[in-house]
């Protein structure tokens, strides 16, 4: 008897062993927070990280996936329908999966990408630009189901990983460029079988229907997309979503009114799909400011009081923290320059400023169409009690031109714009306290941040960056503690666009990311010949010898 | 900051755009020239008078200048020079078929809007000068002879229209090409002024003409990056004497 309690004690912790060093879902938690409290690697501890292996895909294209990991198995997707799973212990596929897509007809607005799978028992879901939801066999990469969505040739795409809640697998969409109306759906683990679908743009007689003042239908086309992951309560039965922009993007002539659910946090019943309370960042937005950013739950005491919020940088340049019981605003900020509101009410509601909606001649606004956050994610870790932010700086000139619907799936814009050339777009981590507001530290960079964030139990925030840096920081002080040039910087808005993830295989923390078309595999070097991933990475200037006389640049010479 | 928008604006075409930026509405030459601004203008200019790359408005085309052989050029990208190949369909950030043909009527419309500046110079006077007082060579070079920290002008006559060379020599600020924006980095009480050939977060690479040099941004006592070209403006020579440089640099068609 004793033996048999002991055992299954130690099963018990096998098993929580096990489940500490895996990441099971996108962002390794319900919660979206891309926190891991793996610390093996640490802040003392991380100059010592180097490559451990190197999979080059041979297949071109952005990739913006998170890697799952289990059992030493990476399961990961990458653009243009491909997924594998990887031997994590060598990094050689042991499974490729190529998903055909169609070759007309595809209303993508931004290439054929996708983040990631989601992970229940022995099967993967993955969303597929042709609008499909898919559920494949982890051990052998085979099709078990196909759903379709919506129908491509009407606009609809899909690029976001699903979200596993309960025995359905909830899943965004795409496409509010093409003029559109957005969902959230529920399907089946098992069949495949939709069970429900939230409308983010309600109907005629539904609640928010009155926030679509026209006469033209406008909501059959109102945009919504749903192109993010959400997150999920499970003590609430919560399941929180991000809402993208309304269609068309940057004209609200054809949609006068708020534009509910657009733009807004919705927090939905996972039973039912019903709608339990929703709050809108950007009513009426005319600048393409989706509010699909992944919305963070996280428990915080806040005046001596316990409390559960979520967090959200959202494209609009501002950061909020709301009560999720109830969707109530508590804070909110401009985390970036902005010039679009005088600030936000007692309800979180933008008090905006009169005349910036875009014009004929143009009319420059802050932060730009890119926003002040994209999807890229940030991360929270609640030992720092910090989230990192990954921020963008910039303006853009938006203009407005004749509105004519398009046949299916052209891009419904409504508008154009171009970029500010007066403004600087640069971009900063930013460490904040989630539970004042309070910005604790700052890196700025000379471009904008459009990569993704990790943190962990090492007090570690991992970052890659625009000229293909992976770099480590310290999560208390914003110190670079390690970085190395993975050689994906093709540009600023190329690089790392993936995020890192981090997982315990045989003993040893591994970090993980895309870079390029290639996943690098990082652990600590044996020993302690600390520095060696800096004499790697980081050709030193700092000395003004001109560089001709070192190795390094004699090719250049 | 200039050379930071440029490079932002190519690579948001060259690599797709997950920014969710996208272009308006097809078919005209509203949409078309907003793709030319987007993907063009950086090297061409936006009304097309050159700059990294050639002059799009002043008739001579290095590659033909049929409407089918610049939707080629623009399709296949020209090797060995800084223009991609900008064909392949309308994702990932390339055009398709559409895009291209609309943004070669956009182009021919810039063409019919430039006031075309005639070479009224010596090109004789204006070589020496080039080689004499003006003291062009000493950043220059052309066929080989002179300095290395302004860009190579042996077919600059092929690639800028006079106007733009004018503008050049009279306000050498208005297009500063990629890799030739100044920087002056001091550290340790040295100071190094040169342009900046490359740079990210963390580092920062530096040619002053002679070498190279390669400096962590955090290293640095100071780090200025010039608003202005690092190439003086010539107001202090006569009109008749920069029509004589602008007449030899428009002669410069890489036969030297």
């Amino acid at each position: 008897m004793k033996l048999r309690i002991l055992l299954a004690f130690a099963l018990a912790l096998g098993s929580a062993y096990a489940q500490q060093g895996e990441w099971k879902t996108y962002a390794n938690d319900d919660s979206a927070t891309r926190f891991s409290p793996l610390k093996q690697i640490n802040a003392s501890n991380v100059n010592r990280l180097t490559v451990n292996w190197v999979m080059q895909t041979g297949v071109p294209g952005k990739y913006e996936t998170t890697s799952l990991f289990e059992n030493g198995i990476l399961y990961s997707t990458g653009p243009s329908g491909h997924a594998w799973a990887i031997d994590a212990r060598t990094g050689r596929a042991l499974w490729h999966f190529d998903r055909a897509l169609p070759t007309r007809g595809l209303g993508v607005c931004c290439g054929p990408l996708n983040r990631g799978f989601a992970l229940a028992g022995d099967r993967l879901f993955m969303s597929t630009v042709d609008a499909h939801l898919l559920a494949l066999d982890k051990k052998t990469g085979t099709m078990l189901w196909d759903s379709t969505t919506a129908d491509y040739k009407q606009g609809y795409s899909a690029t976001a990983a699903p979200l596993i809640v309960k025995d359905k697998v909830i899943v965004g969409m795409a496409g509010a460029e093409f003029a559109i109306r957005g969902f959230v759906d529920a399907y089946s683990i098992e069949t495949g079988e939709r069970i429900w679908r939230f409308w983010t743009v309600p109907g005629p007689g539904e609640p928010g229907a009155e926030t679509w003042q026209d006469t033209t239908e406008a909501w059959k086309r109102g945009g919504g997309s749903t192109w993010g992951t959400g997150s999920f309560d499970p003590k609430l039965n919560l399941v929180y979503w991000g809402i993208g922009n309304p269609g068309p993007d940057l004209n609200a002539k054809v949609r006068p009114g708020d534009n509910l659910y657009t733009n807004s946090i919705v927090a939905l019943d996972p039973d039912t799909g019903k709608i339990k309370w929703h709050f809108q960042n950007t009513p009426s937005d005319t600048h393409d400011w989706d509010g699909i950013s992944e919305p963070i739950l996280a428990d915080v005491k806040m005046n001596g009081q316990d409390r559960k919020i979520v967090l959200q940088a959202n494209r609009n340049g501002f950061f909020y923290a709301l009560d999720r019981t109830n969707g109530k605003f508590i804070y909110g900020f401009p985390f970036v320059h902005q010039t679009w509101a005088q600030g936000l009410d007692a309800n979180g509601r933008p008090i905006k400023v009169p005349g910036l909606d875009p014009t004929k001649e143009g009319q420059e606004v802050c932060p730009s169409l890119g926003g002040g956050k994209n999807w890229n994610h940030a991360a929270y870790n609640p030992e720092t009690g910090m989230m990192y932010v990954p921020a963008s700086e910039g303006c853009e000139i938006f203009y407005i031109s004749e509105i004519e619907v398009p046949e299916p799936p052209r891009m419904w814009m409504g508008s154009i714009h171009e970029r500010a050339t007066d403004y600087p777009q640069t971009g900063s981590m930013q460490a904040i306290d989630a539970a004042t507001g309070k910005k604790v530290w700052e890196f700025k960079t000379i471009a904008g941040m459009r990569g993704s964030v990790l943190t962990t139990g090492g007090d570690l925030v991992f970052y890659g960056d625009g000229f293909g840096y992976l770099m480590a920081f310290h999560a208390r002080t914003g110190k670079v503690l390690w970085k190395m040039n993975t050689g994906a910087g093709i540009g600023r808005v190329g690089g790392i666009s993936a995020p890192p993830m981090t997982y315990l295989l045989d003993g040893k923390q591994h970090i993980n990311v895309f870079a390029g078309g290639a996943m690098f595999d990082f652990t600590l070097m044996e020993g302690q010949q600390g520095g060696s991933a800096n004499r790697i990475n980081n050709f030193s200037g700092e000395d003004l010898r001109p560089s001709l006389e070192r190795d390094c640049y004699q090719v250049v010479g | 900051m200039k050379k930071t928008q440029l490079f932002a604006t190519l690579c948001a075409l060259l690599v797709s755009a997950a920014v969710g930026t996208a272009a308006a509405a097809e078919g005209d030459i509203g949409a078309a020239s907003v793709k030319y601004k987007r993907a063009c203008a950086v090297c061409h200019g936006p009304n097309g008078h050159g700059g990294r790359g050639p002059d799009l408005v002043s008739g001579r085309w290095a590659h033909g200048g049929t409407d089918a052989e610049i939707y080629r050029t623009v399709v296949n990208g020209v090797p060995g020079t800084d223009m991609p190949a900008f064909g392949g369909g309308g994702r990932g950030g390339r055009f398709n078929d559409e895009d291209i043909k609309g943004i070669v009527a956009y182009v021919r419309t810039l063409a019919d809007k430039a006031t075309p500046v005639k070479i009224t110079g010596n090109v004789q006077r204006g070589e020496a000068l080039y080689f004499g007082k003006g003291n062009c060579t000493a950043c220059h070079m052309i066929g080989g002879r002179g300095g290395r920290l302004g860009p190579e002008l042996s077919r600059v006559g092929g690639q800028r229209s006079p106007a733009s060379l004018k503008e050049s020599l009279l306000q050498p600020g208005a297009i500063i090409v990629s890799n030739y924006e100044g920087v002056r980095i001091t550290k340790g009480g040295r100071t190094v002024q040169g342009v900046i050939k490359n740079e990210d977060n963390f580092t920062i690479q530096v040619f002053d003409g002679n070498a190279f040099y390669s400096f962590d941004r955090g290293g640095v006592d100071r780090l200025e990056e010039m608003k202005e070209s690092l190439m003086p403006a010539y107001t202090s020579l006569s009109a008749a004497e920069i029509d004589d440089l602008v007449a030899y640099l428009d002669s410069l068609r890489g036969k030297r």
